[in-house]
């Protein structure tokens, strides 16, 4: 009974409190430059002390987005979370052991988990859609909901999104535009590398059938070189085939 | 006529021999198609590159595409089943620690009888039992639901089912995180290789023909590309007539242990297709009859009471309506598309799209197109049944 009444002046200031409330909170929210609607205003005077204290709260507190990279390789996932900080205010974390994945990110209660669509751990993260307590937060592929465009471009990129259930897509846009764009560069760097990789065996290749037909013919490396042209220029391949056979040829007679 | 070529996806498993072997072997080239085959990392991944259009087809655990039309998981394209790939596949290993407390309580490891296997686990197991399956939706994870609740040990208060990507159970087991687990081949060998567990049961001593992986597009895709679809299907009933063949058997095993495909010893691919297991790392030898099947039987038919199944069994395990979600699954494995596609083969397929699944005790001739077909026993362990509604 006594809690009861000294809850009571409350209740008969309510109405003023909550306006002051909401006052000092705009200007809270202003002062770091955070967005609010002003829908919250109204729906300020609707809603308990007690709520609003939470709402302001999470809102003070809890305004940026989080964020889970699961990412084993250290340097890559430095990449990734610089690209997302140049993108925005986010509370990131990196998970790079991938023990217990699915428990780990539950802990966290995360906003948002991007993982390398590489990675085969990702199948443990598709448990997360189907738990479904009373206070776990489902997660979805945000592909399957608003924005086909992006997630296909998230795919190509090599990167998947899990988005926690009702979250605005214009909040996951930036993240997943920043992580993308990451992804593309770590995909470019892996197909130069392949490339530059593939160029040097090539080379290797056609240096010992250079070095081979020296021999065998007595001629200079530059008339080496012109008789493996000629070779892949008449049987319309490529000189680096060329030269593979050759070597291959040589091999089985040797 | 310039071939055209379809990009399909697979997993590096056994039962995707069909696929590897529809490429190789000129099957589909003599349909008219190339098969551009690409390697997926993991099953999700294979999902979204099947649903968004990077790929035309892939190789997918049966129930993925159920959950897809129930709006469970990631993923909200529509898939179908246009084929089955394999029948069976499975086995269930229990880390090296259970299985000698198993031993030593005196099961026999006879690697045939569900029940005795299932109750040795349970009275073995303190507490929690964790289990490690490839996906949530898999048949596995279906097989192991099935099988504990019938020997009344209802998940998820007893059972603690979790993903564990295959290429990550050996670890698992070994850090003692799970304590058992099913898996398809060639994983379940791996573990024994690697002296981490045992294995305790192959899959079909659960359900004698489960539906294990289908051919899986995107439904739009098998309407506006009639033609393309027909060929696929064409070639890949073909290769797994070929694998049907017991003198295919040394090639494809060469063929599957490629770098490109499994990246694995012939040898050890070889003991799912021979069905000649090796369960111990003592090297205890069981020979399974039907451990994989690919062909005979009907084995490619997509039977939409087995579509039935997965999304009863879904429903009651995720709150669904069982009517209504058994509704939508059979929609999803497309007997019609199949039966269309092959009609003008020698293939003998079921006058009937539906059966009544678990009715076969025992191999059974059946009505079927040329009158030769005969039907692969399908019975549960617990031996109820499971009448589709239509």
């Amino acid at each position: 009974m006594g809690a009861g009444h000294s809850l009571r002046p409350f209740f008969l200031s309510e109405h003023i409190v909550i306006r002051q409330m909401a006052g000092l909170w705009f200007h809270i929210l202003f002062a770091q430059r955070l967005v609010i609607s002003t829908d919250l205003r109204a729906a300020a005077q609707r809603i308990s002390l007690l709520d609003l204290a939470t709402l302001m709260f999470r809102h003070i507190m809890g305004t940026a987005l989080s964020v889970i990279v699961v990412e084993a390789d250290r340097g890559r996932a430095l990449q990734i979370v610089e690209s997302l900080r140049e993108a925005g205010d986010f509370d990131i974390q990196v998970i790079s052991e991938v023990t217990s994945l699915a428990r780990q990110i539950k802990a966290r209660e995360p906003d948002i988990v991007l993982i390398d669509i590489a990675n085969p751990s990702r199948d443990m993260l598709e448990e997360m859609a189907l738990a479904s307590g009373p206070l776990e937060r489902p997660v979805a592929m945000f592909v399957d909901r608003s924005d086909a465009g992006l997630s296909s471009a998230a795919i190509e990129a090599g990167v998947s999104a899990y988005v926690v259930d009702g979250l605005r897509p214009e909040r996951v846009k930036p993240v997943l535009d920043a992580a993308i764009a990451r992804f593309r560069m770590f995909q470019r760097m892996r197909t130069e590398l392949e490339e530059t990789k593939r160029a040097l065996e090539e080379r290797k290749v056609i240096d010992r059938a250079k070095g081979m037909i020296m021999k065998a013919r007595g001629v200079t490396e530059d008339e080496a070189y012109a008789a493996l042209r000629k070779a892949a220029m008449d049987q319309g391949k490529r000189l680096a085939d060329v030269a593979e056979s050759l070597v291959t040829a040589a091999g089985l007679l040797s | 006529m310039k071939a055209a070529t379809l990009s399909v996806g697979f997993i590096p498993l056994v039962d995707a021999a069909p696929l590897i072997v529809a490429h190789e072997m000129g099957f589909a080239a003599e349909e008219g198609i190339g098969l551009d085959l690409r390697r997926a990392p993991s099953w999700s991944a294979l999902r979204d590159l099947l649903s968004f259009g990077h790929i035309e087809a892939a190789h997918m655990l049966s129930p993925v595409p159920v959950a897809a039309a129930l709006g469970l998981g990631g993923g909200g394209t529509a898939l179908c089943a246009i084929s089955m790939l394999s029948m069976n596949g499975n086995v269930i290993g229990v880390s090296r620690a259970l299985g000698e407390k198993l031993r030593t309580s005196g099961h026999d490891f006879a690697f045939d009888d569900a029940r005795a296997a299932g109750l040795a686990l349970i009275a073995q197991s303190d507490g929690l039992l964790r289990i490690g399956v490839p996906f949530p939706f898999s048949m596995h994870a279906e097989l192991v639901f099935y099988w504990l609740t019938a020997l009344g040990l209802p998940a998820p208060q007893n059972v603690d089912i979790r993903t564990v990507p295959p290429p990550l159970m050996v670890d698992a087991v070994e850090a003692g995180e799970i304590d058992a687990f099913c898996v398809g081949e060639p994983w379940g060998s791996k573990v024994v290789e690697t002296g981490m567990g045992d294995l305790l049961l192959p899959g079909n001593a659960i359900w004698a023909s489960s539906p294990e992986k289908v051919l899986a597009v995107r439904s739009d895709w098998a309407e506006n590309e009639p033609i393309l679809r027909d060929r696929l299907i064409r070639a890949v009933w073909k290769a797994g007539r070929w694998l049907a063949d017991p003198a295919s058997r040394l090639l494809t095993t060469e063929l599957l242990s490629r770098p490109a495909y499994l990246d694995l010893s012939a040898e050890i691919v070889d003991r799912a297709l021979s069905g000649h297991m090796i369960i111990s790392c003592g090297g205890d030898m069981r020979d399974v009859p039907n451990f994989v099947e690919f062909h005979q039987g009907a084995a490619t038919f997509p039977w939409r009471s087995q579509a039935e199944w997965i999304g009863h069994q879904l429903a009651a395990r995720t709150g669904l309506d069982r009517a209504a979600s058994a509704r939508l699954a059979r929609g999803v494995f497309r007997s019609d598309l199949h039966r269309a596609a092959l009609a003008q083969t020698h293939a003998d397929l079921p006058g009937a799209s539906s059966k009544i699944e678990g009715a076969l005790d025992i191999d059974s001739p059946v009505a079927s197109a040329h009158g030769k077909l005969v039907l692969r026993r399908d019975a549960f362990f617990d031996g109820r049944i499971f009448e589709p509604d239509a």
